[in-house]
C-alpha cells in the first residue's frame, strides 16, 4: 500500500472514530436535553393554560361580582330581574346563560329568573321559581350559601338549556345587613375550555386532561370519559396505579411533573391545579413521541455528519495526494537510478520540506554514484590493461616450456609428461627437458616467491639451463654454472630450488643432482617411495658452491615423479596441507599407469582435496618412465617428408647398432642405405608442397641373421627398384651426375623389394648380418 | 661438417671433415664454388677425416672431376677411408678418380 493510501486510510479512520464518538455523545445528551425541553415546554403550556383558565374564571367571577352590587339594590323589583340577568349574560360571550335565584324567605316563595343564549342567538327566558325544579336543593345554590363566596359547580350536561357540558359559577348576593338574599349564577360552556385543552399539546401525540375537584374528567381526548368516569376508576380500568397516584397529587392541588408509566406507556406527566376552582390540569407526553422528535433530529444530524465525513475524507485524500505528489515523482526518478540510469533528471523541488531535503540528498547521492562509477570504469580499464599484459606474459612464459611430449621420434621407449599451473597469471615454477646425444636432460625448479618477479627469474633460470645443459653433461656441473651465473647479478636475493637429471635413454642410467628441491618419487609396481637425495643448497644462494651429484639405474617400467611444493603444500578450506602421504597414496594406487595418467590422477586428487579454495602456490609436475622393451619389438620411427629429418637417421642407426651389437662398418652401411632410400622417397614420392609421414621399421631375425628395414610412405605410387642402374663401367664423359642413390641401396644390401599396400609405398631392404 | 680450402702457390687443397650427407651436400656445393672456378689448377681433396658420404656427396665429387677434366686441371683424392673407398668401388668411381694414400 502506498504511503498516500496509508495516510488517507489512517486519517479517515481517526475521523470516523471521532465522528462516531461525537454521535454517541450527541445521542446521549440530546435525549436528556430533549426530555428537559419537552418537560419545560409542557410545564409552560400547562402554566399558560392554567393562567388563561384562571383569568377567564376570574373574569366570569368579576362580572358576577360587578353585577352583584347593582342587582343587590334592585332585588326588590322582581319584574326587572330577568332583564338584569340578560345584561349579565350579554357582558361576556363566554357566559352561555345565567340566573338569579332568590333565597326563599319565611314565606317560602321561590323566585328564579333564568336566561340563556339560544341556538339561533335569541334569548330564552324561563321563570323557574314556581316550577317543580327545586333550586334550593341544587348544589350550585347550597354551596354558594354555605361558602358565602363565588363557587364553581361540578361540570354537568345542561339538559335544560343547550345540551352542552357546562359549569356554573354561583355568587351569593347580600342585603344591607350582610345576609345572603339571593344567588346569582353564570353558566359557562365547557366546550370553550375543551378548545383550550385541545391546544395543550407541547408535542404531537401528547394530550391533556382536566380533573374536577371530585376527580372526574372534565376534559380528555377520549370524550367517552368526560363526566362519566373519575380518574381512580380509570386507573383501575387500565390496571395502572401510577394514574391514581397522579390523581391524588392533582386533587391535593399539587403542582409537579414526573416520569411515569401511563397505561403501559412511558410518559412525561406535568400537572398543576387551577386556582379558585379545585380543578387540576395535566399534560401527558409519551416518551415515544419525544424520542421520535429526537430520532428525526438524529437522522438529520447523522445525514449531516455523514455528508461532512465524506467531504472531510475526500479533502484529506486530496491533501494527502497533493502533499505526496513530489514523493511519487522522486520515487520514479529513484527507481530509474536503481535501474542504472545515473543521468536521470531529478524533479525540481523547494528544499523547504522533508521531501525536498530527501530530493536534495538523492541528488547528492546520484552525483557521488556517478563519480564512483567513473572512477570504477577508469580502474577497470587500467586493470584490464594490466591483465591483458599479464595474459601475454603468461603465453610467453608458457611458450618457454616444452609442450611436445612423448612419443619422442628420437626415442620411442621414453614416456614423459609434464604440467604447470601458475597460482597467478604468471608463476615461478619451471620444468624443461630435451634430448641430446641419446640422453634426456631434464629439470624441475621452483623460484622463491610468486607472480611477475618470480616469473622473470624463472625465465632466466630456464634459459641458463638450456644453454648450460646444451654443453655440459653432468647435472652437478650444470647446476654449478647456473648458480654462479645467477649470483653475479642477483641483487634481489632470489633463489631457485632445482632438480636436474640426465637420463641415458639406452641404458637407463640416471645421473641427478638435487639443489634444495623436493625429492622426486620413484613409482613402480613394486612400491612408491621418495628418492633419497644428497642435500645441496638451492641455486642462487652461495657463489662457488660445489654441487654433489649421484646416480641410480632407472628400471624399465619405473616412473620418476617430480613436482614442486605447490603440490604437497596445497591447502584446503580447513588449512590442511595435501602433503607427501596423500601424494604417495595416489601414486601407489596408479603405479602401473603411464606418466600422463599418473599426473592426471594426482592433479584431480589435489583439485578434489583443496575444493574451491584458491590455489596458493604455483604447481608443477613432471613424470617420466623408460618402457621395457624386448629385442623382438620392432624399432619404429615416424617422421615428416622433409630433408631435415635426415639428421635423425644417425641416432636411429645407432639404436639399431646398439640393439644388435653391430660393427662400425655395418652401422655406416645401414645409415647410407636408409638415407638414400629416404631421400629417394622424399624427392620422388611427394610432389612439391605435399606433406606426409614416413615410417621406419627395423626387425631382426636371429635365426637367419637377416636385418630387415622397412620404409613406408603415404606418397604417390613410386617404385625405386624399377629404375635402371647406372653403367659403372662407362667413361667419365658418359657418367650422369645423379642416379646413384637407389643403386647404392641395392648394392649395399642383400635384397630390395617394393610393394604398394593400402595406399602406401613400402620398400623392404634386407641385410644379412651373418654373411 | 667442416670444409676448408687451402691455397698453396695456386695449388688448391680442400679439407673435408665429418659427415657429407644429403643435408650437408647443398652447403658443401656452395662452399666449393672456388674449386670450380679454379678447375684448371692442381686440386687435392683431403678425405682423411671424412667419416661418411652419401650419393649427394658423390655427385659433388663427380661434378668437380668433370670440370677439372674439361679445363685441364688435375684432381687427387687423399687418405680415403675404407668405407668410402668401398662405395667408390661399388659405384665405379674408383676407375674415374685418382686416389692416393
Amino acid at each position: 500500500m502506498s504511503l498516500a493510501n496509508k495516510l488517507s486510510l489512517y486519517i479517515s479512520l481517526i475521523i470516523i472514530v471521532i465522528f462516531c464518538a461525537i454521535g454517541a455523545i450527541f445521542l446521549r445528551y440530546g435525549a436528556e436535553r430533549e426530555e428537559r425541553l419537552v418537560s419545560l415546554y409542557a410545564t409552560l403550556i400547562v402554566d399558560n393554560s392554567v393562567d388563561k383558565l384562571d383569568s377567564e374564571i376570574s373574569r366570569v367571577e368579576g362580572h358576577l361580582a360587578n353585577s352583584a352590587t347593582v342587582v343587590e339594590k334592585r332585588l326588590g323589583d322582581s319584574s326587572g330581574l330577568m332583564q338584569m340577568v340578560e345584561q349579565i349574560v350579554d357582558t361576556d360571550s363566554l357566559i352561555m346563560g345565567g340566573c338569579i335565584a332568590l333565597r326563599p324567605g319565611a314565606d317560602g316563595v321561590r323566585l328564579m329568573e333564568y336566561v340563556c343564549r339560544g341556538a339561533d342567538g335569541t334569548w330564552q327566558r324561563k321563570h323557574l321559581g314556581d316550577t317543580d325544579y327545586d333550586y334550593t336543593r341544587m348544589p350550585w345554590y347550597t354551596e354558594a350559601l354555605r361558602q358565602d363566596k363565588a363557587v364553581w359547580s361540578e361540570p354537568y350536561f345542561d339538559t335544560g338549556g343547550g345540551n352542552k357540558m357546562m359549569v356554573t359559577c354561583s355568587y351569593p348576593l347580600h342585603d344591607a345587613d350582610g345576609e345572603i338574599t339571593a344567588v346569582l349564577t353564570a353558566d359557562v360552556s365547557l366546550g370553550a375550555l375543551s378548545g383550550e385543552i385541545a391546544r395543550l399539546r407541547p408535542i404531537d401525540d401528547s394530550y391533556a386532561f382536566i380533573l374536577s375537584d371530585k376527580g372526574v374528567f372534565m376534559a380528555h381526548p377520549d370524550s367517552a370519559l368526560i363526566l362519566k368516569k373519575d380518574i381512580y376508576a380509570y386507573s383501575r380500568e387500565k390496571g395502572c396505579p401510577h394514574i391514581a397516584e397522579i390523581g391524588y397529587e392533582m386533587l391535593a392541588h399539587k403542582k409537579g411533573s414526573r416520569h411515569t408509566d401511563i397505561a403501559g406507556e412511558d410518559a412525561l406527566v406535568v400537572y398543576e391545579p387551577i386556582p379558585g376552582t379545585g380543578w387540576a390540569i395535566c399534560s401527558v407526553c409519551p416518551y415515544g413521541a419525544i424520542m421520535s422528535r429526537l430520532d428525526l433530529v438524529t437522522v438529520r444530524a447523522v445525514i449531516f455528519l455523514f455528508a461532512g465525513l465524506i467531504i472531510i475524507i475526500i479533502l484529506v485524500r486530496l491533501v494527502v495526494l497533493y502533499a505526496m505528489k513530489p514523493l511519487a515523482r522522486l520515487t520514479g526518478a529513484a527507481s530509474k537510478i536503481s535501474d542504472g540510469d545515473l543521468n536521470v533528471q531529478l524533479p525540481s523541488m523547494r528544499p523547504s520540506d522533508d521531501i525536498g531535503r530527501l530530493n536534495n540528498a538523492f541528488g547528492e547521492m546520484q552525483k557521488s554514484l556517478r563519480q564512483q562509477m567513473e572512477r570504477l570504469v577508469e580502474t577497470t580499464k587500467a586493470k584490464e590493461h594490466i591483465e591483458s599484459e599479464l595474459h601475454i606474459a603468461r603465453s610467453i612464459q608458457m611458450s618457454l616450456l616444452p609442450h611436445c611430449f612423448s612419443p619422442f621420434p628420437q626415442c620411442d621407449n621414453l614416456e614423459l609428461y609434464a604440467i604447470i599451473r601458475p597460482a597467478k597469471e604468471v608463476g615461478g615454477d619451471l620444468y624443461d627437458f630435451f634430448i641430446r646425444d641419446s640422453k634426456l636432460y631434464f629439470t624441475v625448479g621452483d623460484v622463491s616467491g610468486k607472480g611477475v618477479p618470480a616469473s622473470l627469474f624463472m625465465a632466466v633460470t630456464r634459459t641458463l639451463f638450456r644453454n648450460t645443459a646444451g654443453r655440459c653433461d653432468s647435472p652437478a656441473e650444470i647446476l654449478s654454472v647456473i648458480n654462479d651465473t645467477v649470483l653475479k647479478d642477483n641483487d634481489t636475493c632470489m633463489f631457485v630450488t632445482m632438480f636436474v637429471g640426465v637420463l641415458d635413454l639406452i641404458t637407463g642410467h640416471l645421473v641427478f643432482c638435487n639443489a634444495g628441491h623436493n625429492p622426486p618419487v620413484s613409482v613402480s609396481t613394486g612400491g612408491v617411495a621418495l628418492l633419497p637425495c644428497k642435500e645441496n643448497i638451492p641455486v642462487g644462494v652461495i657463489e662457488g658452491f660445489v654441487y654433489e651429484q649421484e646416480s641410480i639405474s632407472l628400471q624399465p617400467d619405473q616412473s620418476l615423479f617430480l613436482y614442486t611444493d605447490g603440490l604437497t603444500e596445497a591447502e584446503n578450506a580447513s588449512r590442511q596441507l595435501y602433503g607427501d602421504d596423500r601424494m604417495l597414496a595416489t601414486l601407489s594406487q596408479h603405479s602401473a599407469d603411464t606418466p600422463k595418467e599418473l599426473i592426471t590422477h594426482v592433479e584431480s586428487s589435489v583439485t578434489d582435496f583443496v575444493g574451491g579454495v584458491n590455489q596458493s602456490d604455483d604447481l608443477t609436475m613432471l613424470c617420466l618412465r623408460l618402457k621395457h622393451e624386448d629385442s623382438h619389438t620392432p624399432l619404429h620411427k615416424v617422421f615428416a617428408n622433409t630433408l631435415s629429418e635426415i639428421s635423425s637417421l644417425p641416432a636411429y642407426t645407432e639404436l639399431i647398432a646398439t640393439r644388435y651389437g653391430l660393427d662400425a662398418e655395418t652401422r655406416g652401411r645401414i645409415n647410407l642405405v636408409l638415407e638414400e632410400a629416404v631421400v629417394n622417397v622424399i624427392n620422388y614420392a611427394y610432389p612439391e608442397g605435399v606433406e606426409g609421414k614416413i615410417a621406419l621399421d627395423c626387425s631382426h631375425d636371429a635365426a637367419s641373421g637377416a636385418l630387415t628395414l622397412e620404409i613406408s610412405d603415404s606418397g604417390i605410387p613410386f617404385d625405386p627398384t624399377a629404375a635402371a642402374g647406372p653403367d659403372t663401367g662407362a667413361p667419365l664423359e658418359q657418367r650422369p651426375i645423379g642416379g646413384l642413390g637407389i643403386y647404392l641401396v641395392r648394392n649395399l644390401s642383400d635384397g630390395v623389394e617394393y610393394r604398394r599396400e593400402a595406399d602406401r609405398n613400402i620398400l623392404k631392404i634386407t641385410l644379412l648380418l651373418n654373411k | 661438417m667442416e670444409i676448408a680450402i687451402i691455397n698453396e702457390n695456386g695449388n688448391l687443397t680442400v679439407v673435408l671433415k665429418g659427415r657429407l650427407d644429403t643435408l650437408q651436400a647443398a652447403e658443401c656445393d656452395k662452399q666449393l664454388a672456388p674449386i670450380h672456378e679454379n678447375a684448371d689448377k692442381d686440386i687435392v681433396i683431403e678425405c682423411g677425416e671424412l667419416e661418411y658420404i652419401s650419393s649427394s656427396g658423390l655427385r659433388i665429387f663427380l661434378s668437380i672431376l668433370k670440370d677439372v677434366k674439361a679445363k685441364g686441371g688435375s684432381l687427387v683424392l687423399k687418405h680415403v677411408s675404407s668405407e668410402i673407398r668401398n662405395i667408390f668401388t661399388i659405384t665405379g668411381f674408383h676407375k674415374l678418380f685418382t686416389i692416393q694414400d
